[in-house]
């Protein structure tokens, strides 16, 4: 479905994706690990044409997206939710959803309520916090609308930058359900997680992303034997994630 | 005259003048809301209303009704331009860049307008020829009270412009969170025309406003952008509700300060205020906290 | 770079001397008001460029000069020397109390409290009509004497000579401010506050001495442009000025001393020449251009005198010209772009050579 190809991106002057390649097929899980600064977010904003590679090539099934503008992309049909989240503050939790769906809104307007009715149902406590401001809400909350509004966008692959950050674990366990659901229901995913644990859970396959390389790539067990992503990824976390 | 009636008369033209000032600023708002850019042309977008408005009443005869919504769409017409011709072809511009080529934005339209329209000032018949109405000893003109009725109305359609319509929410996703509204798939660039288009529009209708009754001249554009500048900055710089209220407060200042201080120093006495909250609290005088509810509108 | 160049000096002298001797007194006088721009305007560089704070206000702080020294002079007998202390004190009074809470902010709030400044010293002197004689001005001030020479006289060839080496003397002065530490630092990070301040330079303290430094710089020129002149009026106060004097650095390359000094006298000559082309007869004409717009001869006439008043117009269209396609200024901009031609022309020649050898 995706497929990515020697891509290489700079932020400013500075390189930080050195001719990475991956793969994600449709209806798959796919995790991409690895350090702070390995370059996970840039590979996000680069798919989604927020920052266009200097070299490479990026396909949605036939067709070649490469550093193709965000706004087109979004139509056919990746959506990102952001790291840090990036909601809208000063709006409403509806509004925001709203604009998840903003590329389609003229032409499927009639189905946008249905779509904003499934959201809540994915999301309950959202339709009792929908008249509120988005900046007002705990940080679980604000996951769940950015996550929702990204499904407002009808996507085929969904893109997700770090959703467990920052959060409570019981939260987390909520938003991965619900994940986990959707991938069920067919939904690709693209999972960039620093919490590897979490990320494995869910997903099939992984890469691991180290100074802007693809280090490492393989079946999500394969990857759980190897040495090396035990020490440097399952290690001390392990521990963490349990506690 | 009796000191009431002073005083009605004071805040009927303080409320017109601090409507035009509204408009202005709530312009200005905008494009810093979409872009952080302060327009310094602001200012311009007012007195070339005034002077389309003219053209089209006085020397073409157009009924005002019918010239008013074309000023205001060719106000829109040339804020576009405006942002094509001098904001977008910068790539990376500073805060310094963008306030030197607004400047030359503002000059260059002064520069037009004396070349279009001449040095001596022009005047607007009024919209309303009927006789003041009298109250108490004070006068009152109709037109003061169309301005109130216009600037009102156009307050309304901001507000539900930006509350209830997709675009408005777009616009506002975009002052807040320019990357996410990206992936939004909002053409931001378009958003930002779009931002100009209606400040100028907004321009456009606080010097049409302006204008009846008293008369326009090429060089007035500075006096409605530092006015406009100081009703922003008062009410906090990007917060609309904020202008709407410190632009009813400097107009009654400026009428009351001219009326019971001193008319001739009335500018000085005016700015002096805004060099105030600037240095005390350039923040704004209505805190962030109160009206952050409403920040964009 | 940090080193002392003497070379622009030099051909400033060469210049200036061969000028002096040879040139006309209308082009010596236009250039002597250049010469006081000039030191209005190096100072704006160090403020706008160096220090990265826009003030659209400097006219404000030439006109208190310029008034100052007119009225003491005039109306109390005070002498010249005088007039020139209480100017320049009083400027760079102002310069300080406005500065303190002014250079506080920044970008926009800074640019649009300057302005605010300055459309209140217009106003004030507009309307105080008793004091500074509103729109009519101040005239009759007495000229600048210098050991015994009435500078003036002789159509003020001297005059010139001597605000010129005033000018050098400043270039010299603002060289050194921008060799000096907190100068190079500034300089380094480009106007970035945040990383000098990181860096540990007390930007503050630098911003307002260069604050009052050009206002000083500032009021002196007014003072010049009086004793000059013998005329001040409220126009000198006016906004465009201000905004002229931010153009003319804006034009120079913002952060380069020699180009705002370019700048600045290209920039001043700019309303004599549209005066000149408006000299130019209708019937002087070619005739295709007759032919071509269809025009009679009193109609060329009017916009040839409409193409006088296109001052305002031209300042606006070359400042922002400037700010998109070069602004870098006309120096480094100029040099780019004659690099970047050479480059082109360079490489087809270098295409043709590889397709003549193949």
């Amino acid at each position: 479905m995706l497929k990515v190809q020697s891509l290489s991106t700079n932020y400013g002057n500075l390189r930080v994706l050195h001719g990475v390649s991956l793969h994600v097929s449709e209806g798959e899980a796919v995790a991409l690990i690895g350090a702070n600064g390995a370059g996970k977010s840039t590979l996000m904003k680069s798919i989604t044409g927020l920052l266009p590679p200097r070299k490479g090539t990026i396909q949605l099934f036939d067709e070649n997206i490469t550093a193709m503008a965000p706004a087109r992309v979004i139509r056919r049909g990746i959506a990102l939710v952001p790291e840090g989240r990036k909601l809208f503050a000063t709006l409403t939790v509806q509004d925001n959803l709203m604009l998840g769906a903003y590329h389609r809104y003229a032409a499927d307007r009639a189905q946008l309520d249905t779509d904003l009715e499934r959201i809540y149902e994915i999301f309950p406590r959202l339709k009792e916090r929908r008249a509120q401001l988005a900046g007002t809400l705990s940080g679980g909350e604000q996951q769940m609308v950015a996550v929702g509004r990204a499904l407002m966008a009808r996507p085929r692959l969904l893109l997700l930058d770090e959703p467990s950050m920052g959060l409570a674990p019981t939260i987390i366990e909520e938003i991965f359900a619900v994940l986990g659901d959707l991938q069920k229901q067919g939904l690709t995913l693209l999972l960039v997680e620093q919490n590897v644990r979490l990320a494995f859970a869910m997903a099939r396959r992984a890469y691991v992303l180290e100074t802007g390389r693809v280090a490492l790539q393989g079946p999500v067990d394969e990857l759980m034997a190897n040495k090396e992503v035990k020490r440097a990824y399952l290690g001390k976390g392990y521990k963490e994630v349990w506690e | 005259m009796s000191l009431l009636s002073q005083i009605i008369q004071f805040t009927f033209s303080g409320l017109a003048n601090g409507g035009t000032y509204i408009l202005v600023a709530l312009g200005l708002n905008i494009i810093y809301n979409a872009t952080g850019i302060i327009n310094f042309a602001q200012g311009e977008f007012a007195v070339f209303g005034s002077f389309i408005m003219i053209t089209l009443c006085m020397a073409w005869g157009i009924p005002a009704p019918v010239a008013f919504p074309i000023t205001v769409l060719a106000l829109a017409g040339i804020g576009a331009l405006f942002h094509r011709t001098a904001i977008a072809p910068l790539k990376k511009p500073s805060v310094i860049t963008m306030v030197i080529i607004t400047i030359g934005g503002s000059i260059f339209m002064r520069g037009v307008a004396m070349l279009i329209w001449g040095k001596y000032p022009q005047r607007l018949d009024p919209f309303i020829d009927a006789p003041p109405i009298r109250f108490m000893d004070a006068i009152i003109k109709w037109d003061t009270l169309l301005v109130l009725v216009i600037v009102a109305l156009v307050v309304a359609a901001l507000y539900w412009f930006f509350e209830k319509t997709v675009t408005g929410k777009a616009m506002r996703a975009c002052a807040e969170n320019r990357e996410a509204a990206l992936l939004m798939g909002i053409n931001v660039d378009r958003i930002v025309l779009l931002s100009f288009a209606l400040s100028a529009a907004l321009g456009a209708v606080a010097g049409v406003v302006y204008t009846p009754g008293a008369s326009m001249e090429y060089g007035r554009g500075p006096y409605f952008g530092l006015r406009g500048f100081e009703v922003a900055i008062i009410g906090g710089l990007g917060n609309s509700v904020g202008a709407v209220l410190a632009g009813i407060l400097i107009g009654l200042f400026e009428t009351f300060s001219a009326g019971f201080l001193s008319p001739t120093y009335k500018e000085a006495i005016t700015l002096a205020l805004l060099l105030l909250v600037l240095f005390v609290k350039p923040s704004g005088i209505l805190g962030k906290a109160e009206v952050a509810r409403l920040k964009d509108f | 770079m940090d080193r002392f160049d003497w070379k622009p000096f030099a051909v400033l002298s060469v210049l200036l001397g061969y000028l002096f001797v040879f040139g006309k007194l209308y082009t010596l006088m236009l250039l002597t008001r250049a010469g006081m721009y000039c030191i209005v305007t190096i100072g704006m560089c160090l403020l706008v460029g160096y220090a990265g704070q826009v003030s659209i206000g400097h006219a404000a702080f030439y006109a208190i000069g310029g008034y100052t020294s007119a009225i003491l002079t005039i109306r109390y007998g005070v002498p010249l020397w005088g007039g020139l202390v209480c100017a320049v004190a009083l400027s760079c009074a102002v310069a300080f109390l406005i500065g303190i809470p002014t250079l506080r902010l920044r970008g926009h709030y800074l640019a649009m409290a300057t302005l605010g400044f300055g459309v209140i010293v217009y106003s004030l002197i507009h309307s105080s009509i008793e004091f500074t004689g509103g729109s009519s001005g101040i005239s009759g001030a007495p000229p600048l004497t210098l050991f015994g020479t009435n500078l003036a006289e002789d159509g003020g060839i001297f005059y010139f000579l001597f605000v010129w080496i005033n000018v050098a003397v400043f270039m010299l002065l603002a060289g050194n401010i921008i060799r000096s530490r907190p100068g190079r630092a500034l300089m380094s990070i480009h106007g970035n506050e945040e990383a000098a301040n990181a860096a540990g330079v007390n930007t503050s303290a630098f911003k307002l001495k260069v604050f009052v430094l050009s206002a000083g710089m500032a009021a002196y020129a007014g003072f010049l442009y009086v004793h000059y002149d013998g005329f001040i009026g409220a126009n000198s106060a006016e906004l465009m000025l201000s905004v002229i004097f931010v153009a003319m650095v804006a034009v120079g390359g913002m952060a380069n001393l020699w180009g705002t000094l370019c700048a600045t006298v290209l920039l001043s000559l700019l309303p004599e020449f549209l005066r000149r082309t408006q000299k130019v007869k209708a019937a002087d004409l070619p005739d295709f251009i007759h032919n071509s717009l269809g025009l009679s001869d009193t109609q060329i006439f009017k916009l040839i005198q409409k193409f006088q008043e296109l001052d305002v117009l031209i300042y606006g269209l070359i400042i922002i010209v400037f700010m998109i396609f070069m602004p870098q200024g006309i120096f480094t901009g100029t040099a780019d772009m004659f690099r970047t031609l050479a480059r082109r022309v360079r490489a087809v020649r270098g295409k043709r050579r590889v397709s003549d050898a193949s």
